[in-house]
């Protein structure tokens, strides 16, 4: 719950900070729109599939339908297609392979 | 007739906040989170990416990292209120429901309260209505698949795409990957917090450097 809370606040305060301090004060961080949502998608994508112990297959399987992924997107450029097309291929691999 | 325009103009959103909120659901159900809890994050946190991470790390960080991760993780909307400024004085619900998809449609409307408050309203409502659904769906049926936690992948993974091919650079891309593999390599017991940093520090040096040229 309180975890909840946490990222609620956290949350809330992208949103309000720049209506409770002046835009002059959030001006200032401004050079970090364009480069820094890449950066953090990126370490957090890491993060998800490089955990402490990497499992040889789990990961090969992320690997692959990360490549699906890509390759769905680029072909239809439908955001729902590739996420959940990407999904179900890795749902498949995961559980029917040998 | 404003409502009648918001409906029509969220129905695209519909679509995909149904089909994501319903997903993510399902997701926090299946790891064991309270359906209650579940429910209410989409009401008080309302932010897709951020509530689908939140399944992953909520019980594996501290209190201060998950406030400073869901802080920067959305850090992009401060620009969406930036921009509402003058439009928003004193909107709370509608500054607290700015999302992607509710930026993206009313900044290319005119301004008009009625029309961007049914807007909000509408996008929180399937927002919430998808999770309940996924939720009940989850409690209710039984099904054992492994694997369902990877839509948080994909949905990173096309969202960084589409960052990617908008902005036509790869420099963060190597940013974030050199980040964390650096202290992945290392060995650090808070890779997260450490790479966050470092990029940070990374991307102020650069745009010191072409401010200066």
């Amino acid at each position: 719950m309180i975890e909840i809370l946490t990222a609620a606040f956290a949350n809330f305060l992208t949103r309000f900070l720049p209506f409770i301090f002046l835009r002059k004060y959030a001006n200032r961080f401004l050079f970090l729109k364009d480069d820094f949502p890449v950066v953090l998608l990126t370490i957090l994508t890491l993060y998800i599939i490089f955990p402490k112990n990497v499992e040889f297959q789990a990961l090969s399987y992320q690997l692959i339908a990360i490549l699906v992924t890509v390759v769905l997107h680029l072909t239809f450029k439908k955001a729902l297609v590739s996420i959940f097309l990407g999904s179900f291929f890795y749902i498949f691999l995961l559980n029917y392979s040998l | 007739m404003n409502f009648k325009d918001a409906i029509r103009d969220t129905l695209p959103i519909f679509v995909s906040y149904f089909a994501l909120s319903f997903s993510f659901g399902i997701l926090a159900t299946k790891e064991g989170l309270n359906p209650y809890l579940t429910i209410l994050m989409s009401v008080i946190i309302y932010s897709g990416a951020l509530q689908f991470l939140l399944i992953g790390i909520y019980s594996k960080l501290s209190l201060i990292d998950i406030f400073i991760t869901s802080f920067l993780f959305n850090f992009r909307q401060l620009f969406y209120s930036l921009t509402f400024l003058d439009r928003y004085k004193n909107q709370f619900y509608k500054i607290f429901t700015l999302t992607d998809e509710t930026f993206a449609l009313l900044s290319k409307r005119k301004v008009n309260k009625d029309y961007e408050f049914y807007v909000s309203i509408l996008n929180h409502f399937y927002w919430i209505i998808g999770t309940i659904l996924g939720v009940v769906f989850a409690s209710y049926v039984e099904f054992k698949l492994k694997g369902l936690d990877f839509v948080l992948v994909s949905l990173f993974v096309v969202i960084l795409l589409e960052n990617i091919l908008k902005e036509k650079r790869v420099f963060p891309l190597f940013v974030g990957v050199f980040s964390y593999f650096l202290f992945y390599f290392l060995g650090v017991s808070n890779i997260l917090i450490f790479s966050i940093f470092l990029s940070f520090i990374i991307i102020l040096l650069k745009s010191k450097r072409s401010k200066s040229d």
